[in-house]
């Protein structure tokens, strides 16, 4: 019987998809008839507060565009300091790699929250005391500093196990044909650390634009802060509040999903 | 412009860092035990042969991983009130010695559904990584699919995924910050609570931070530790296996 299943289901992805959404729409249909069965959807979540969540106010960015946009910016930034710190980390020359592993263990053992206060309210006290000169920094910029700062830190041991899964011989090779080093550490092992790291970057994409939300903290209008704003004028929490788990879950998900494909692509041409 | 720093400030509000760590280990050891049973059954449940306990396994994973912590915890704090609904958790409350129940333990039921999905994936990960023979000869001596997957298959399992276990168990302790955002002193919450008393957030900050740090350090020792001498017998039993 199960086994069956399975194969029926493998061969028919389109019914799958289907029984799949008819099950969610049902689990939580019922589940919000045992744990809310007063929710008022339609005047919870009526179009101009829809509207506020996912692009803000008219005159500046904000909601679910600026998670995205906060996520884009800072993966591209990270992906530059985490290439920069792992090839450092990687690297046998101790004065690159020592403070490169300081920086990158300290951010990973930091909660990310945590991180965000100290650029919020430290760095500019830290620029005062050091640079004499005074910063003021907006809470959107100090949000982006802090998640380039922790997200280079996991960046660059993606990149670091990328280049160490690069077998020495490549790097014999390329000498034997008469490159140097540097040559054959940029042409020759630099492309395939990367085109085996790509995953793994969507992926950490993907926790990149969950951790978006802690911003909150700040005062970042973006997704979630749009909604609890929504959520302190109204309060009806629970039809708010599913709302931005439910968006959050389809972006999350696709976005997962798309790694994973992704994943099997990379694997199918390194085996290839 | 110019800070001057001023230590002392540590000293005078010590009782509210204290408090706030305390705080901080109750949510992680509690969080990481749940975490650890209910990541185990759902990583069981996803490698099972059944078709529909795979799939709502499945579902617990993908439905808890793409959902932002901070979101459940909101959403779990916020929609219901839980000592209403489960009146033993006041009990439990009262005998971990908390003030507020509801916000605690929103934030612990948020951390240990997301964490378990981690370890849920990192288990499955265990299983399917060991040969089909293990689960064969198993078999063949006469155990059943349970107390084949209880002696033989899981621990090995373990085994090999203790390691992404460990680092999840890390980011739990991290991701208990987040439960200051409904409430629950811990201690980044702390911090905050010293910063508006003080103007001395960078201090609090210096301090507070050196603590995460140690507790993360002490659980990766206490982790390896496990690992050495009480996973050690599992591998020579697998050796003697297979």
């Amino acid at each position: 019987m199960n086994d069956k299943l399975h194969i029926f289901f493998a061969k028919h992805k389109v019914l799958f998809i289907l029984l799949n959404l008819t099950y969610i729409i049902v689990l939580a249909k019922s589940f919000q008839l045992i744990a809310y069965p007063n929710a008022d959807f339609s005047s919870a979540l009526t179009m101009d507060r829809i509207y506020f969540m996912l692009f803000g106010l008219d005159d500046q960015i904000g909601g679910l565009l600026l998670t995205f946009y906060l996520a884009f910016v800072a993966i591209i930034l990270s992906f530059i300091g985490g290439s920069i710190l792992g090839i450092a980390r990687w690297s046998e020359i101790k004065i690159f790699s020592i403070p490169a592993t300081l920086f990158i263990e300290l951010f990973r053992a930091l909660p990310h929250i945590m991180v965000i206060f100290w650029v919020f309210f430290a760095l500019p006290i830290f620029f005062g005391l050091v640079f004499n000169m005074k910063v003021t920094s907006s809470a959107l910029t100090s949000a982006i500093i802090a998640f380039t700062l922790f997200e280079s830190a996991h960046i660059a041991e993606i990149v670091r196990a990328g280049l160490n899964s690069i077998p020495k011989g490549q790097f014999e090779a390329a000498k034997t044909l008469g490159m140097n080093s540097w040559q054959a550490f940029i042409y020759i092992i630099l492309p395939q650390a990367y085109r085996r790291m790509i995953p793994s970057i969507v992926s950490q994409f993907v926790s990149l634009f969950k951790d978006t939300s802690l911003v909150y903290v700040i005062g970042v209008v973006e997704f979630f802060r749009a909604a609890t704003i929504i959520n302190n004028r109204i309060y009806m929490s629970f039809e708010i509040l599913s709302f931005i788990a439910i968006i959050y879950f389809l972006c999350a998900f696709t976005l997962s999903k798309i790694a994973g494909q992704l994943e099997k692509k990379v694997e199918k041409q390194i085996n290839s | 412009m110019t800070y001057e720093f001023d230590w002392m400030v540590l000293i005078t509000y010590k009782q509210l860092l204290i408090d706030g760590f305390l705080m901080t280990l109750k949510l992680s050891i509690i969080g990481i035990f749940f975490s650890f049973l209910i990541g185990s059954f759902v990583g069981l449940l996803r490698v099972s042969s059944n078709f529909m306990l795979s799939l709502s396994g499945t579902y617990y994973v993908e439905f808890f991983r793409n959902i932002p912590l901070i979101v459940q915890m909101f959403f779990i704090y916020f929609s219901f009130t839980l000592t209403d609904a489960f009146p033993i958790l006041v009990t439990f409350g009262n005998f971990l010695g908390l003030e507020n129940h509801n916000e605690f333990f929103s934030a612990l039921i948020a951390l240990i559904t997301y964490t378990s999905t981690y370890v849920a994936e990192a288990v499955r990960a265990g299983i399917q990584s060991l040969p089909k023979g293990q689960m064969e000869a198993a078999k063949t001596i006469g155990m059943n699919y349970y107390q084949a997957m209880y002696y033989v298959v899981f621990p090995q399992a373990i085994k090999i995924v203790w390691g992404p276990i460990t680092s999840q168990f890390l980011n739990l302790i991290k991701n208990s910050s987040l439960a200051m955002t409904i409430g629950v002193a811990e201690l980044t919450f702390q911090t905050q609570e010293i910063d508006s008393l003080t103007f001395r957030g960078f201090e609090a900050a210096t301090a507070v931070t050196i603590l995460y740090l140690s507790l993360t350090l002490a659980t990766a020792y206490v982790m390896s530790f496990i690992d050495k001498y009480a996973l050690v017998k599992v591998k020579s039993e697998a050796g003697a296996v297979s």
